[in-house]
């Protein structure tokens, strides 16, 4: 198979964000709801590659949005001042370590737990670190980091408005594309297919000579550093401020299990239909009956695993099995 | 040389003592059958051979290698592949894509495009290339076993532990499935392993050596048609005279 070809599902991700990204920037007013369905769909990404390629529950997940932020907060309050932009980047990088360091210390533990077991486990991962954050008044302890005096100071007026109502989301497209790309070069090399198999049948697939613990914390590792990288971007940069109880809200981690089984679990297409429309949906209830979003999730997910067990992309997906489409759908 | 060897090799549960002290030497290329009663302990005993349960006792040699404590993962790429009583299908993948798993990770080591080549080669050997793009769950119960039996061969074994391959075929089937392994057998000089619990019939045109286990222990175990006929094994086991 040629390169060409085994990328060829990339194209309709990539239509749907130029698509969001033209909305954004032409149409006037657009661009906060454009940013607010791009982190969704990040978001339902970044998670996919470990609950939709493994089917391992992780309930603590936004721990690693939440070390992610704090990664992007940290360096711009203690390097801001002297690294000037070179602090993003560095904030993105501490993010991202500090993500896969917690990612191994849970891996490692948690990962040899099966099904059920390993996802109450995760759970108190979460709510762990937040207290401990708040109890040992670390980061600021539960008054957070507030930054956007500092980034004032850092980037000057315009550019500190520039940089989280612009700048950021554009990083989410970008972290969006490449979290694309990565899913895809996993389901096309061995790796996508150790991780069907784990999934299936975990201990068929050690009999077959798949070393499951391996792709298990392959898996766990990748996400959870697109996950620092989504929570550095999306939250730190964005909304210049870090809470505990907002980077630690369990919901996050609901809304992204709720993305990726409505998308598809497992799929490359699923995580971006699954978001554009949890993020649309969610977007507008909010102004048409505020509030009541979060209501959305349970019959959500109920109509979903009712309906369409597979996720929309998993359903679509066997109904164009005989047609040219099908290549471009993954 | 002998290529696989078991000593004194002992497994327990609880207080059921489900395989007991077995020695067993199989040789390369050879044709082995199994045989034994519903719950003497064959499964388990292919359960540590694969390395799906450490044993409480006694050593296991693969060319001499000892592999007592090695994972699964880390036996099949030697050379050992196995197939399920019950097939277990990777449901979601489709055939070619089961198979093609078996060779990626097995002993032949493939590339995903090499493996996927080697799959439909197996494919087309066992009868189920036609099916290859469907759905392995949706496969009849008779299909799913040819599918694990191609995906045992496409890791390329030195070893092929068949676990019940034959039961539920009708003798058509069998007598299809028979000539095959013997084909295969001789063209790629693995050693077939072959468990049954009551198709003597078969086993008797397979095997050149055949092993009787009962509760757990080695009753007897020598040429195929010695052995079946043998009173020990007519007595405990089969109870009547089956082979004429």
């Amino acid at each position: 198979m040629s390169l060409i070809r085994r990328y060829k599902p990339m194209v309709p991700l990539l239509l749907v964000y130029i698509i969001l990204f033209i909305i954004g920037v032409s149409v006037p007013g657009m661009w906060q709801p454009v940013a607010f369905i791009m982190f969704y769909i990040a978001l339902g990404q970044a998670f996919n590659i470990f609950l939709g390629l493994t089917g391992y529950v992780d309930f603590g997940y936004v721990a690693f949005l939440a070390l992610g932020s704090y990664g992007m907060a940290l360096s711009l309050q203690h390097f801001g001042p002297e690294l000037g932009f070179g602090a993003i980047v560095f904030g993105i990088i501490l993010g991202v370590v500090m993500s896969l360091l917690l990612s191994l210390a849970v891996g490692a533990v948690a990962l040899r737990l099966r099904g059920a077991y390993f996802a109450i486990a995760t759970i108190g991962v979460n709510e762990g670190f937040r207290y401990l954050v708040e109890g040992l008044r670390l980061w600021g302890g539960s008054e957070g980091i507030v930054l956007s005096g500092k980034m004032r100071e850092i980037f000057g007026r315009e550019m500190s408005i520039y940089l989280s109502t612009f700048f950021s989301d554009v990083l989410v497209f970008v972290v969006a594309i490449i979290a694309g790309i990565v899913t895809l070069t996993i389901l096309n090399r061995k790796m996508g297919f150790a991780l069907m198999a784990l999934r299936e049948d975990e201990d068929a697939a050690k009999v077959m000579g798949i070393n499951v613990t391996k792709y298990k914390i392959m898996a766990f590792i990748t996400s959870a550093m697109f996950g620092g990288l989504i929570g550095a971007i999306a939250w730190t940069l964005k909304l210049t401020y870090v809470f505990p109880e907002d980077v630690f809200n369990i919901t996050y981690t609901v809304e992204a299990i709720v993305i990726v089984m409505l998308g598809g679990s497992g799929t490359l297409f699923g995580p971006v239909v699954g978001g554009l429309i949890y993020g649309i949906l969610k977007y507008y209830l909010n102004i048409i009956l505020p509030g009541f979003q979060l209501l959305l999730l349970a019959p959500l997910l109920i109509i979903i695993i009712v309906a369409f067990p597979e996720g929309l992309v998993g359903s679509i997906k066997k109904r164009i099995k005989e047609t040219r489409l099908y290549e471009y759908i993954k | 040389m002998s290529l696989l060897k078991l000593e004194g090799v002992t497994k327990k549960f609880g207080g059921l003592v489900a395989v007991d002290h077995v020695d067993l030497e199989v040789d390369e290329g050879e044709a082995l059958g199994i045989v034994g009663p519903n719950g003497s302990g064959k499964t388990t005993l292919y359960n540590l051979i694969s390395g799906v349960y450490l044993p409480d006792e006694g050593k296991i040699f693969f060319e001499d290698k000892d592999i007592t404590a090695l994972p699964p993962h880390q036996r099949t790429p030697l050379g050992i592949a196995r197939t399920f009583q019950i097939p277990r299908p990777f449901g979601s993948a489709t055939v070619r894509e089961n198979v093609a798993i078996g060779a990626m990770f097995g002993r032949a080591k493939a590339t995903v495009d090499e493996a996927l080549e080697i799959a439909d080669n197996y494919l087309k050997l066992v009868g189920l290339w036609s099916e290859r793009d469907k759905e392995a769950r949706l496969l009849t119960p008779l299909q799913k076993k040819l599918m694990e039996l191609a995906r045992a061969l496409a890791m390329k074994p030195k070893l092929l532990l068949l676990d019940e391959v034959m039961a539920g075929m009708n003798p058509n089937d069998i007598s299809n499935i028979i000539d095959l392994l013997k084909k295969i057998r001789v063209e790629e000089n693995i050693a077939v392993v072959s468990m049954v619990e009551h198709l003597m019939h078969a086993i008797t045109k397979f095997a050149e050596r055949v092993v009787v286990m009962h509760q757990g222990k080695k009753l007897i175990e020598g040429p195929t048609l010695e052995v079946l006929n043998h009173p020990k094994v007519i007595e405990i086991y089969l109870g009547k005279k089956v082979v004429g």
